[in-house]
């Protein structure tokens, strides 16, 4: 029996109101969804709050999950961040609306030395702490593999406007990662 | 390029999974758990049945009360048709003759013999006969002057009552005044009326009413002469009927006719008023007597033997009741009592309706539907642990308190058997036992498990959520009419069932517990 099976299984035992059904789901997708709220900068303090808001959407909507139509990590990924993201729009975190020019602030040289070895632990620590303005975009195009198009719908902004966040998260997530790798870093041209 | 080869870096590196902190492992975290659902059949199911159930209980309840109806009914049209052929004298059936056709023929009979007499005096004596038009006359002016409350009443009349069923004579000298209070409580009779020196003596007793219908009302006079108060028919339902009145083939003279038209105008005025209210008339005997001219005769009683109207056996009763259930939980195989040690019961609800059958030796079973609320009480006192305070340099001992009620709702048949016991007067005592086919709704709480830790009580714990309490009941009954009756049963129930509560072990649950109901039976 691959996970996929076990998981369905285990949506179905949750389906039947089994409590220890509900309790082996959040042991098996817990690092899952903390991993998702650290990435988006859910501060430590309110990773608690996130994870249950986003469980309880999670058990709520389960019997719409269909396992046909997607892997149960890919709903479960999706359920997250629109949670996230709501929680984050409900603490009125604003996106101001850049214009082009400001791409031309990317400055490729910021990220000429990282080092292709350094820890993941140390990329979610640095990364965590992007500004709130930069890390949705940065996520969800990089990561999670969302269009610009679709995070301009999902945020409310410009496509434009999702473009030069990534890139500024970019430059960012680089200038900080050379800040706390410091020696560690190789050549940044064997990434690039 | 570069710029993909970052993000895929970062992409790899960010979907490594975290260790998660302790403070997000489960027990810690506070996550609604969503209850189990309806499963997609179930509902309907339920419905289902219980529509069913009503139905069946509602179509044996109109079927049995038709039944009853239909056996009434039978002995109504039986007396219909006795009435019929004592008062439709135009409408003439062969039943007719049955009642009225002995009475008619004697009558007439003897009203022939009457009137030749009377002609014969007359012819005798005219003289006599004008002064009888005169008298007559008189009495009717008189009877005119009287209040509406009084009527004259010429010879040959009956005048019945049904309110008390009495009858009673009176004799009137010269004009018979009917007393409106004498109609209404009694039945009046004339008697020994002295008209032109003639003495015409009737008398009638008084009639039956239909069982049942302590108000119906009902008179029978015949007359040639009949005034009849108006008011006092309609207000006291006092029927009268110039049709129904057995015809007399009597000559007499033109003036006497013309007398006899006035006076009967003077009822056709009630007639019509009579006619539509007119129920049933019993007449019980009829005596006729004409002391002197002709040689008195009676009319032997006739009165149809009519069937007992005693009203049909009532054999079906609708049933509802309500009351209370105080259960225990108590559960088996358990190394220890704390988990029933921290439950106490309580009151819950119950509420029964159905049919009940009188089966034969005062056997009776009863069917129907129940609804059952079990009610039991979780308290539990946790100990977390001795603090100290800072400020005050104390000791406190943490205590985490727990009330909570924990309950169980049942739906299903109720089926029982049972014997009743008359006591005496209107008082009746019963047994009987049931048995609830239930299918359980909600189960829900919190106990202790075998660790000590508080556990939830849920619906999925139970192995089956069908269930068959069985109760003995005791029943006592008080009769408030024929058809009503109240009671009150006092019961004990005992359910069993199989739950999981700590996860790993079955535990054989046993609901337990006494019940109290008040209801009420009609029947049919």
């Amino acid at each position: 029996m691959n996970t996929n099976q076990q998981n369905i299984e285990l949506i179905k035992a949750c389906l039947k109101g089994t409590q220890s059904a509900f309790k082996t789901l959040y042991n098996e997708f817990k690092g899952y969804v903390y991993t998702i709220c650290v990435r988006y900068g859910v501060a430590e303090h309110e990773v608690k709050d996130y994870m249950q808001i986003i469980f309880s959407e999670v058990f709520k909507s389960l019997s719409k999950y269909d396992p046909q139509k997607a892997q149960f990590k890919t709903w479960l990924s999706r359920i997250t961040i629109n949670q996230i993201l709501q929680q984050k729009r409900k603490r009125k975190i604003n996106y101001v609306e850049i214009d082009d020019a400001s791409n031309s602030l990317i400055d490729s040289n910021h990220l000429e030395h990282i080092d292709i070895r350094i820890d993941e632990n140390k990329i979610h620590e640095v990364l965590s702490k992007m500004p709130e303005k930069y890390i949705s975009v940065f996520n969800l195009y990089i990561v999670d593999g969302y269009s610009h198009k679709e995070i301009s719908k999902k945020l409310n902004i410009p496509e434009n406007t999702s473009r030069t966040l990534l890139h500024r998260g970019r430059i960012w997530a680089i200038k900080m990662l050379k800040q706390h790798l410091g020696d560690n870093l190789m050549q940044f041209k064997n990434v690039l | 390029m570069k710029q993909h080869k970052f993000d895929e870096y970062i992409k790899q590196s960010a979907q490594k999974e975290l260790e998660t902190p302790d403070f997000l492992e489960w027990d810690n975290m506070d996550i609604p758990v969503p209850k189990k659902s309806w499963r997609p059949w179930m509902r309907p199911s339920v419905i289902a049945l219980c529509v069913l159930s009503l139905s069946i209980i509602g179509v044996s309840l109109i079927y049995f009360n038709q039944q009853g109806n239909q056996s009434e009914l039978n002995v109504f049209n039986e007396n219909k048709t006795a009435q019929n052929s004592l008062y439709n004298t135009s409408n003439k059936s062969a039943s007719d003759s049955k009642i009225t056709e002995p009475i008619r023929d004697k009558i007439k009979t003897t009203r022939k013999k009457e009137s030749n007499s009377k002609q014969n005096n007359n012819s005798k004596n005219p003289d006599a006969a004008i002064e009888k038009k005169s008298v007559k006359q008189s009495a009717l002016k008189e009877s005119r002057k009287q209040n509406s409350k009084t009527a004259v009443i010429n010879t040959d009349d009956i005048f019945v009552s049904t309110k008390t069923m009495i009858a009673q004579n009176e004799t009137l000298s010269e004009y018979p005044i009917l007393n409106k209070t004498n109609v209404y409580n009694s039945v009046v009779t004339n008697k020994n009326i002295n008209v032109s020196n003639e003495i015409d003596f009737v008398e009638s007793e008084a009639l039956n009413t239909i069982a049942g219908n302590p108000n119906t009302l009902s008179a029978i006079y015949k007359t040639d002469d009949v005034s009849v108060n108006q008011e006092l028919l309609v207000n006291q339902d006092l029927l009268a009927r110039q049709d129904d009145l057995v015809n007399l083939d009597v000559p007499a003279r033109e003036d006497e006719l013309d007398n006899q038209e006035t006076v009967n105008q003077q009822v056709n005025l009630s007639r019509s008023d009579a006619i539509k209210t007119l129920k049933t008339i019993y007449p019980s005997s009829i005596t006729v007597k004409n002391a002197e001219v002709n040689p008195s005769f009676v009319v032997q009683s006739n009165r149809p033997e009519l069937p007992k109207l005693r009203a049909p056996e009532k054999n079906f009763s609708l049933f509802v009741s309500a009351g209370f259930i105080n259960s225990t939980q108590l559960l088996a195989n358990t190394a220890d009592n704390s988990l029933q040690n921290n439950l106490s019961a309580a009151w819950g609800s119950h509420f029964n309706g159905g049919i009940e059958i009188k089966l034969p030796s005062n056997f009776f079973t009863q069917i129907g539907i129940h609804y059952t609320q079990l009610h039991s009480v979780f308290n539990y006192e946790k100990h977390l642990g001795i603090e100290l305070n800072q400020d005050t340099g104390e000791r406190v001992r943490l205590t985490r308190c727990i009330h909570q009620n924990n309950y169980t709702q049942m739906l299903g048949l109720r089926l029982a058997i049972g014997k009743e016991i008359k006591l005496f007067d209107k008082f009746s005592n019963a047994a009987l036992i049931a048995v609830n086919p239930s299918y359980i709704l909600q189960h829900e709480g919190k106990l202790l498990d075998q660790n000590s830790d508080i556990a939830s009580v849920e619906l999925n714990h139970l192995s089956s959520q069908i269930n068959i309490p069985v109760s003995l009941n005791y029943r006592l009954t008080y009769a408030m009419n024929n058809s009503t009756q109240i009671y009150s049963e006092f019961g004990y129930q005992l359910s069993m069932n199989k739950v999981n509560y700590n996860l790993d072990k079955l535990y054989a649950y046993r609901d337990s517990g006494v019940l109290i109901n008040l209801g009420l039976k009609r029947s049919f």
